[in-house]
């Protein structure tokens, strides 16, 4: 048997590795297995593997299709088959973008949807506005539907203020 | 470059007979810049710019520079991945002086901090990551959304992008067979092992990879939480069983590992798979107190300095043959000189 690598000089070295019970094997001549760099991660078809197993998270049914033909992101001009196929956003406005397609495999992937680790510390605050300003809006919208036009008033001042603050 | 990456590594810490590292990633993107596959060699400078700006503290060193036997040999000493080892793109890392942080630029995200830490030490690892990232993120927004997390290129890393991995070595465990219910536990509980398998099915080196997988909807000290209570269940197991087996079968197995120590310390041409496992039983006589002349620190030194790029770049070796000559006589001289 020749080696895997080189395919050149006679296989000595047969190299088995196993991640999380998937078995890859290779053979390998002695100067291959010698220069083999990483020993972690020497496996040469794993990316592949992974690039096409991935891909099939992103397949959706025919009849639906259509409804994914339209809308490339115009930041990076992913177009939406591209998306389909691989799976993997070309910029950070994709994600946006193919939002929708997105939800389904994450659920799958990370049994969740929602972040809820660290966050970019000028992003945090935004985002602690914006929450505040949802609480508010709920408040405001109960008041005007109770006919308290006093309060209505005052919560429409803290609003105006916060947002003042989001700019 | 005549430094020694692998300096950290050397290193003993905390729970260091069977933990050999820890190590702690981040992947981050900029908002404004296109990912990896979109991203063209002007984006790419713009990505080392930024980083370069934002930590005048660390060292850059950059890969288009590089000869592939240099990089092969950072790759070894797990300063970069293999991929980025391989890679034509115009990239580079930064590193700190014991080489301990190293950030990634253009590997498959823009970033990916790295810290790394000897023995189990998670908790550090991710303090220095983020203070990393807190200077990088003054520099230019990060392509952040407020339900997916940090975006990366492939969506198995978005939420956190932390990766933390922790390398063990389980002799026992491997030699008993029960480290095969041990991975299938693990992989239930959302975890990664990943070991390299020689010939039969003994791990090679006895040494295994633990890491997280799931990077949405968990924070980044849930994360750590997580593996650090499995790590030192496992640590607990690795013990147990050594002494265990250790008890029943005294003679045989100090004949077996002092046979590995013989040959290690005598053999005229070591291949850098069979030093692997001859230095893992070593370490296994080591911590047994079989071994006591030599320390821990002296043999992690001895397996980074003969891994194959390492050992032929620092001494413009040709052939296989000639690798394997040097090796032995490498080790036969820092094992014996102790």
């Amino acid at each position: 048997m020749k080696c895997q690598k080189c395919n050149n000089n006679p296989a000595t070295t047969h190299i088995k590795q196993v991640i999380n019970g998937v078995k890859t094997e290779i053979y390998l001549c002695s100067e291959c297995a010698g220069e083999t760099p990483d020993f972690f991660s020497f496996a040469p078809n794993i990316d592949q593997e992974f690039d096409s197993l991935f891909g099939s998270f992103w397949n959706v049914p025919a009849v639906s299709k259509t409804l994914y033909e339209e809308g490339n992101c115009k930041m990076c001009g992913t177009t939406r088959s591209r998306f389909l196929k691989t799976g993997k956003p070309g910029c950070s406005k994709c994600y946006t973008v193919f939002e929708e397609l997105l939800m389904r495999p994450l659920k799958q992937i990370h049994g969740s949807t929602k972040h809820t680790g660290k966050t970019p510390s000028q992003l945090s605050r935004t985002f602690e506005t914006e929450d505040q300003i949802a609480a508010l809006q709920a408040k405001l919208d109960d008041a005007v539907s109770k006919q308290n036009f006093e309060e209505a008033a005052q919560i429409r001042d803290e609003i105006r203020m916060l947002r003042g603050d989001v700019k | 470059m005549k430094k020694d990456f692998s300096m950290w590594y050397t290193k003993f810490g905390p729970s260091g007979d069977t933990v050999l590292s820890s190590r702690v990633r981040l992947a981050r993107n900029f908002s404004d810049i296109p990912f990896g596959n979109c991203m063209t060699d002007e984006h790419q400078k713009t990505v080392i710019s930024r980083c370069r700006e934002a930590l005048p503290d660390m060292k850059f060193i950059d890969f288009s520079q590089m000869p592939p036997i240099e990089k092969q040999s950072l790759s070894e000493c797990h300063l970069v991945s293999p991929a980025m080892a391989e890679s034509q793109k115009h990239c580079g890392i930064l590193v700190n002086n014991d080489c301990s942080s190293c950030i990634m630029l253009g590997e498959e995200d823009h970033i990916r901090i790295q810290s790394m830490a000897p023995g189990l030490n998670l908790d550090l690892c991710l303090k220095v990551a983020n203070d990393l990232d807190d200077r990088l993120e003054q520099k230019a927004d990060y392509a952040f959304h407020k339900d997916f997390g940090y975006l990366t290129q492939c969506p198995t890393n978005l939420g956190t992008g932390l990766r933390a991995s922790v390398m063990m070595h389980l002799p026992s465990l491997t030699q008993s067979g029960r480290i095969e219910s041990i991975i299938r536990s693990l992989s239930k509980l959302g975890l990664a092992v990943r070991g390299l398998y020689g010939e039969g099915s003994q791990a090679l080196g006895n040494i295994y990879q633990i890491s997280n997988q799931v990077t949405l909807g968990v924070t980044e000290e849930e994360t750590l939480e997580k593996l650090n209570h499995l790590i030192a269940d496992i640590i607990q197991k690795e013990r147990d069983q050594s002494r265990l087996l250790y008890e029943q079968n005294r003679i045989s197995l100090e004949d077996k590992l002092m046979r590995s120590f013989g040959i290690l310390t005598n053999a005229r041409l070591l291949t850098s798979l069979e030093t692997i496992n001859l230095i893992s039983d070593v370490r296994w006589a080591i911590n047994l107190g079989i071994i006591t002349n030599i320390s821990l620190e002296t043999l992690s030194s001895v397996f980074y300095s003969v891994l194959p790029a390492t050992i032929t770049k620092n001494h413009n070796i040709s052939s296989a043959t000639e690798r394997d000559l040097k090796r032995a006589e490498i080790v036969k001289d820092s094992l014996w000189a102790e």
